[in-house]
């Protein structure tokens, strides 16, 4: 009915506004003749009176008929409300359009397991109620804005769905996006979606917006919520309401693997490597007998130019299962196992957990570049003593994949940084010293993660060495050198001339009661300066010459990516005998490890982040194609990717950007490059879950709001949330007219009470006059009593 | 309230109809609770003795007494009931108001035939005159028991639509009852102020005894009327449509500053005044006018 008469002509508003003004001078009018007759003796004082406050008399009068006019006027503005288009007039009113925007938290722990379900299909209910709340009443608009979409912009604003009118093609709209809704992969937090909506809010002043926050609530998200609710609260004073609607009331226990790497830094193809998984118990008990299934896949690197990428494919290989007997609540458990690629190239290794209430962290992949050997280079005199001993130590078989290249300190002089930077580790074997240039060579060698390491002995310029390798603690050389000394002979009680401390490189040894290592002899070594400290230049102490700080033997510091090593005594048997000792080998092949742990930084890929791949713009052609996995599917997807050229860096750059969601899919990715020769090469990397959201214990919502407490919205399970608007979703603009209706009322009510325009309560009809008396004369008695008694 | 007290309430006298009736009833009520007049004074029958204290007339000291005892006593009589009584009847248009039991005009006539009653049976003798400008009526002074239903016709027959006049009534009233007596008039006193108390201190130059009855409605008290009303004059061409409400404290203002003019004047003149609105039950109207006439005559 009320739409029929607002939406009507501005003819009709003329009248019903000339209606409002002109019912109460009528009534006001009819008052002054309707009144009673009284036949009064006392006139006198009553003209008294009347001439005293003629003027304040009708000064009120005048008050109430305009509070009058007023009310019938607000209470008009308000009923006009119920269908007021978006114009103007609708705007002032406070009415107009409701804009509902829906905030959907599509991170990986909606898809919590339920007995029936998944959160996210609480969710998606909840969405359906929201919708039939809007759906009844004019003028509404609905966005529906998921928490991983708020980086994609299409039409300028991320949503699935964009302020679209609630009418009668809705419902089959929203079904149709409720249709491709689901959980993404991704940990993302509530506040990129509250910003994004703060903002649309703040662009969009007409309208009235109620926010609705579907989420779990997790608390590794919610605890610290300080900047969620500062956004909610600049949501609040944008005028919106806030709702949380919590679509689980408990969490439940969750596996995760959170790691999967190498241990190894010697990745060779068909030599062992040992992987490190993790696995985290995120519960509140512990968890026991857990079994990890382990797969590696290998794929070769040959032919590549005769298939395409959908032709490729792995060989599979499922290894034993890592068992472990138990994990306590919170605790991360580490295993290590061995895996054996034959091929070269980058291979996978998959960690697979059995099912539990979150699938998608049970899955970890890690990709690993496995090459034919690895190439070391050792710089030794022409006799080559110390390198054939730290070749034979290197590799006392074939497995170890290592491959020693053995030159002359020349080599150094005229190799260029890229010949360099084919070798993972530099051995200097009691090098005199080498040439400024391989000095400079040596230094970008390690800053880029190759690693260093020098052995003394008596032909080592320790001059040389301290001004042009230590350079006061800026060089290469970890250590300062001092003098050549001559180790005592034991006369009282034996003490091992290495004693190692806690150390990568020794610890096999020291776990050992009776250690090989402590029938190493020593004779010679080169000692620091007494003014050196380890802790003065950065550098750590791995062994000393029988326990004294003052002969370190074993001494390492970081050099940019990489790290470079001092051994205070020769490799071959010249100053010792450790070369002819059993636990050489190992030692020697542990250092190798350290050494060459910068050549293979740990690099975690989750999914949801860009990534960018650098070519030299001559090495490659302009296009790649890019092969991704497809959920729940053994398939892949491909994608033609352009390669963008930066002509400032002279690179060029395969730029893949997360929201464009094909990175969003754990699993390996392979982008697939056409040289210049045109040869095809694959960089395969591995993209993995961020574990952060697979702690799926919920926050309560008293500790919700207390996190959020700048911010005051309401807060409700999914299966209290009613489709009946909130109260407190009207706009404030109505309550305010409201309100100042009520204030108008009263006034008049006061007014009309002053100047006694208020009904009279008794009935009783004198002979001379129709005066009605009330009941006040009775209560006044004792007043006009009091007058008498004077 | 007194069980002999409980019928003199206004409502109880409003059901009696006759006025002889209704005065003797409140009369005779008012008195069941006392054995003797009120009065002391000169008399032939002797009443009692009193210590004498300072201020008493030392023709009433007993020399007798004093002889025997070398003590001072003065002696108490019956007063002797030697009393004129003119009853001044105000019977204007505006004692027709009356919202209450009463009007004005029914409760002063109830009030003066009650006096009337109770002088009579004091053996004194009481004449009434009413009036509005002019006289409307007169009963010569009597104190027969006749008297009695004289006074009552001219308080109920004659009932006269105009204006007051109190200053021209009362300096006609001086003229006629030459004789010094108690004057009492029942009035609402609805004239000008100033011209009453003149007509008011004629009478007491005459040597007259005054006693004011101010009648008024509790309406004209408290002015409780609300809504839209059209006030018109009973005395005057006044007409005010007004809402009572807002102009009630300016009213109440007047009536207060009116009432306070009367008593004040009157104070100054020597006039017994007694404010009596028709809802006032008149025993003790009557009780109250009584013992202040009594200390009034032991004053002096």
């Amino acid at each position: 009915m009320f739409q029929n008469i607002f939406s009507a002509s501005p003819a009709v508003w003329a009248g019903l506004v000339s209606a409002a003004i002109a019912i109460p001078v009528l009534i006001h009018l009819i008052n002054l003749l309707r009144h009673r007759r009284v036949q009064w003796a006392a006139m006198d004082f009553l003209m008294k009176s009347y001439k005293k406050n003629r003027n304040w008399i009708r000064m009120k009068q005048l008050f109430l008929l305009l509070s009058r006019i007023a009310a019938l006027l607000l209470a008009l503005a308000l009923l006009s409300q119920v269908s007021c288009r978006s114009d103007r007039i609708s705007r002032l009113l406070g009415g107009g359009t409701t804009h509902h925007y829906v905030l959907l938290d599509d991170s990986f722990s909606m898809s919590q397991q339920l007995n029936q379900g998944e959160v996210f299909d609480r969710a998606r209910e909840t969405v359906s109620k929201i919708a039939l709340r809007a759906k009844d009443r004019p003028n509404q608009l609905f966005t529906l804005l998921r928490f991983s979409k708020t980086n994609s912009e299409v039409d300028g604003v991320a949503a699935e769905i964009n302020g679209l009118l609630v009418d009668s093609r809705f419902d089959q709209i929203l079904e149709d996006a409720k249709g491709t809704l689901k959980t993404s992969n991704l940990a993302v937090g509530p506040n990129p979606a509250l910003e994004v909506a703060a903002e649309l809010i703040e662009q969009r002043i007409d309208e009235n917006a109620i926010v609705y926050v579907l989420s779990d609530f997790r608390r590794n998200q919610w605890q610290a919520a300080t900047e969620s609710g500062k956004l909610m609260a600049r949501i609040e004073e944008a005028g919106a309401a806030v709702e949380l609607i919590a679509c689980t009331e408990t969490g439940k226990r969750n596996l995760a693997v959170v790691d999967l790497r190498p241990v190894s830094n010697l990745r060779t193809a068909g030599v062992p490597a040992m992987m490190q998984i993790a696995v985290k118990n995120y519960s509140e008990s512990a968890a026991e007998r857990i079994q990890v299934g382990i797969q590696q896949l290998t794929f070769e690197s040959v032919g590549l130019d005769r298939i395409t990428p959908s032709e490729l494919k792995p060989k599979p290989e499922d290894l034993p299962t890592v068992f472990i007997e138990r994990i306590e609540a919170g605790e991360t458990a580490t295993r290590q196992f061995p895996v054996l690629f034959n091929a070269n190239g980058t291979q996978v290794t998959i960690a697979t957990l059995p099912d539990d209430a979150v699938a998608i962290d049970n899955v970890r992949y890690n990709t690993t570049t496995f090459n034919s050997s690895t190439r070391v280079l050792m710089i030794d005199d022409a006799q080559q003593l110390h390198a054939k001993f730290l070749s034979l130590a290197l590799t006392p078989v074939e497995m170890t994949g290592i491959e020693p290249d053995i030159r002359t300190r020349e080599f150094l002089r005229d190799a260029s940084l890229d010949q360099l930077n084919q070798f993972d580790v530099v051995y200097l074997l009691d090098v005199n010293r080498v040439d400024e240039r391989a000095v400079k060579n040596l230094e970008a060698f390690a800053e880029s993660g190759g690693g260093i390491c020098f052995f003394l002995g008596p032909k080592t310029n320790l001059q040389f060495y301290n001004s042009q390798l230590y350079r006061d603690g800026k060089g290469l050389l970890p250590m300062a050198l001092g003098k050549a000394i001559e180790l005592p002979e034991l006369l009282e009680e034996p003490v091992p001339d290495i004693a190692a401390v806690q150390h990568s490189v020794f610890a096999p040894m020291l776990s050992e009661k009776n250690s090989l290592l402590n029938l190493v002899q020593v004779s010679n070594a080169i000692q620091p300066p007494i003014e050196w400290t380890a802790g003065s230049v950065g550098a750590r102490v791995a062994a000393t010459l029988r326990g004294n700080e003052r002969m370190p033997l074993v001494v390492e510091r970081p050099f940019g990516a990489g790290v470079c090593y001092v051994v205070t005594t020769t490799a071959a048997p010249e100053w010792n005998n450790w070369s002819r000792n059993g636990t050489f080998p190992p030692a020697m092949l542990l250092l190798e490890n350290q050494l060459a742990a910068g050549r293979y930084p740990q690099q975690v890929q989750l999914v949801g982040n860009d990534l960018q791949m650098d070519f030299a713009p001559d090495e490659y052609l302009p296009k790649a194609v890019l092969t991704a996995p497809v959920a729940a599917s053994l398939q892949r997807i491909e994608y033609e990717l352009q390669v963008q050229t930066d002509a400032g860096k002279q690179t060029q750059a395969l730029q893949l950007r997360s929201g464009q969601s094909t990175l969003e899919q754990p699993g390996y990715y392979e982008a697939w490059l056409t040289s210049t020769g045109n040869e095809t090469e694959i960089k395969r990397f591995g993209l993995n879950v961020d574990c952060e959201e697979s702690d799926l214990s919920i926050m309560d919502f008293q500790s919700l709001l207390t996190g959020i407490e700048s911010a005051n919205p309401s807060i409700v399970a999914w299966d209290r949330f009613s489709p009946e608007p909130k109260q407190s979703s009207a706009s404030t603009l109505s309550a305010l007219l409201l309100g100042v209706l009520l204030a108008f009322l009263l006034g008049e009510q006061l007014l009309g009470h002053s100047a006694s325009y208020v009904g009279n309560k008794s009935t009783s009809v004198n002979k001379n006059t129709s005066i009605n008396k009330s009941t006040s004369v009775k209560k006044k008695r004792g007043v006009s009593n009091a007058a008498v008694g004077g | 309230m007194p069980d002999s007290k409980r019928f003199l309430h206004p409502e109880a006298i409003k059901r009696i109809s006759r006025l002889d009736l209704r005065a003797a009833h409140i009369v005779e009520g008012f008195l069941s609770g006392m054995h003797r007049s009120p009065y002391f004074g000169q008399s032939i029958e002797f009443l009692q003795h009193r210590e004498y204290v300072a201020g008493d007339d030392l023709r009433h000291v007993d020399w007798k007494v004093w002889a025997r005892n070398d003590r001072l006593y003065v002696k108490q009589f019956e007063e002797e009931t030697n009393l004129r009584s003119y009853l001044l009847v105000d019977v204007s248009h505006s004692m027709e108001y009356g919202e209450g039991v009463f009007s004005k005009n029914e409760y002063a006539a109830t009030i003066a035939v009650s006096l009337a009653y109770l002088i009579l049976k004091q053996q004194d003798a009481v004449g009434c005159l009413t009036f509005d400008d002019s006289i409307r009526g007169q009963v010569p002074l009597s104190s027969r028991r006749e008297q009695m239903h004289a006074v009552i016709n001219a308080l109920t027959v004659d009932r006269p639509n105009n204006k007051t006049d109190l200053l021209g009534i009362f300096q006609k009233a001086a003229e006629r009852f030459s004789q010094r007596g108690m004057m009492i008039v029942i009035s609402d006193l609805l004239s000008d102020v100033e011209q009453t108390m003149r007509g008011l201190k004629i009478m007491r130059q005459r040597g007259h005894d005054i006693l004011l009855f101010h009648v008024m409605d509790d309406d004209e008290l408290n002015f409780p009327f609300t809504g839209p009303t059209r006030f018109e004059g009973l005395e005057s061409e006044d007409r005010l449509n007004c809402n009572p409400q807002a102009l009630r404290d300016g009213y109440m203002e007047a009536v207060e500053e009116f009432l306070e003019d009367v008593r004040r004047q009157t104070a100054a003149i020597g006039v017994d005044y007694l404010l009596c609105p028709t809802s006032q039950p008149m025993d003790a109207m009557l009780a109250h006018f009584l013992s202040r006439r009594i200390s009034r005559l032991r004053g002096g």
